[in-house]
């Protein structure tokens, strides 16, 4: 499979870097499967579109601050919205590593050709250091506050992980709704995880809290469009649907007493046995 | 009511989680460590805290003032935790426009926080009932 990184790093500040070097690891793991993998670091629009034009690829990861109706890039400089013919996108699956572009644009995306969108409904949310006094915390031991090296590294990538994950398992073969439901799972996985570290203070627990709720938040606003060969239209999967299915199965099968249920913005969250 | 009990029940709240609000009494709310001082000293607070312990744990449905009191319960747990953050500790939020990295006292006025607290609620309840 031929799979294109695209690895912004500054933002505002330096902020993207700490998915794209997460991305870098992922994409070493890839390569070293047999998969062909590029990586572009710091890619303006005109240099994405290059890159996508000579290369071809089958699936293409990128970074960047998004609105429900667009994406961009290093810098934030604006490269697609959901009004253009997405041509970068057409016959691709695209993994967006960006705050609400699975709003609209990743709809528009899999209605304008591509094979699938992974993206999010809400804000992405990460653990950042001030870069300004900072410098190099993004996937690094080191870090201003204190927090064992082994526990900030898991607080500083795992949120970056989820999307990845979703790429590698679709890298691997897996269909479109497991590779979905797998980075779900991972994503249960490194909540449990960060749940398991002993805090050596109060600061490093409320840290590690912290992350957890990330990680949780971004799980529920994951989204995945696709498009199915058979009847050529756009599916979605999401995190929220399922529990909201999960909870209606639930419902059904209770006694008549005893439970109550509590309808929150996010979907359905149960209370009680 | 027995010691034994709020000792086996403190034995498996994950050290972690005993320092952060539980339950609501009187006005006021209690960590896990502060019910099982109460409760070892044998104090009226005590009784009247596993009591309610108790009383939570058995429900199938919770009373609205007890769901009121487990919102309270779960806002305070939140904005402990992110008090205790470092004060130049930051999250990024990836969007195009608007604010994207908020400092621990600005979550307090986001949908993180609000998240937060939903997330919260259910682990109150696990833990009451763990």
């Amino acid at each position: 499979m031929k799979i294109l990184f695209l690895e912004s790093e500054h933002g505002r500040y330096s902020e993207l870097k700490y998915a794209s070097c997460v991305a870098r690891m992922y994409a070493d793991k890839l390569r070293r499967k047999g998969h062909q993998v590029y990586e572009i670091s710091r890619p303006t629009p005109d240099e994405a579109n290059a890159k996508i034009r000579e290369l071809n690829p089958d699936v293409i990861w990128f970074v960047g601050h998004g609105d429900p109706d667009k994406a961009t890039l290093e810098n934030i400089q604006l490269w697609v919205r959901s009004t253009n013919d997405l041509w970068q996108f057409r016959g691709r699956v695209v993994v967006a590593h960006s705050c609400l572009t699975g709003i609209e644009l990743g709809k528009a995306a899999v209605a304008k050709g591509a094979v699938a969108y992974f993206g999010y409904t809400d804000e992405m949310w990460f653990v950042w250091c001030d870069e300004s006094k900072y410098p190099n915390c993004a996937c690094s031991e080191k870090n201003p506050y204190g927090v064992r090296p082994g526990v900030w590294m898991k607080l500083v990538t795992y949120p970056h992980h989820p999307p990845l994950e979703f790429l590698t398992a679709v890298a691997e073969g897996r269909d479109f709704k497991e590779a979905f439901d797998y980075s779900l799972a991972v994503t249960d996985k490194l909540v449990a995880e960060l749940q398991s570290i002993q805090p050596s203070s109060q600061q490093e627990a409320s840290m590690i809290k912290v992350t957890e709720w990330a990680l949780e938040g971004n799980r529920d606003d994951q989204v995945l469009y696709r498009r199915t060969v058979e009847m050529g239209e756009v599916e979605t999967e999401k995190a929220g649907s399922l529990s909201k299915a999960l909870a209606m199965t639930l419902i059904l099968s209770l006694p008549a007493v005893g439970l109550m249920i509590v309808k929150s913005s996010e979907g359905w969250s149960r209370y009680g046995s | 009511m027995s010691r034994a009990f709020i000792m086996s029940w403190y034995s498996r709240i994950p050290p972690a989680e005993r320092t952060l609000p539980i339950i609501m009494y009187n006005g006021r709310v209690y960590t896990p460590e502060e019910v099982y001082r109460e409760v070892m000293a044998g104090t009226r607070l005590g009784e009247a805290l596993q009591a309610k312990i108790e009383r939570l744990r058995a429900s199938h449905s919770y009373a609205l003032d007890d769901l009121k009191e487990l919102d309270y319960v779960a806002r305070k747990r939140v904005e402990q935790v992110i008090k205790n953050l470092p004060p130049d500790f930051s999250l990024v939020a990836i969007g195009a426009n608007g604010k994207r990295i908020y400092r621990p006292e600005e979550l307090l006025k986001t949908r993180f926080f609000e998240k937060a607290v939903e997330r919260e609620k259910k682990k109150v309840v696990e833990l009451l009932r763990g």
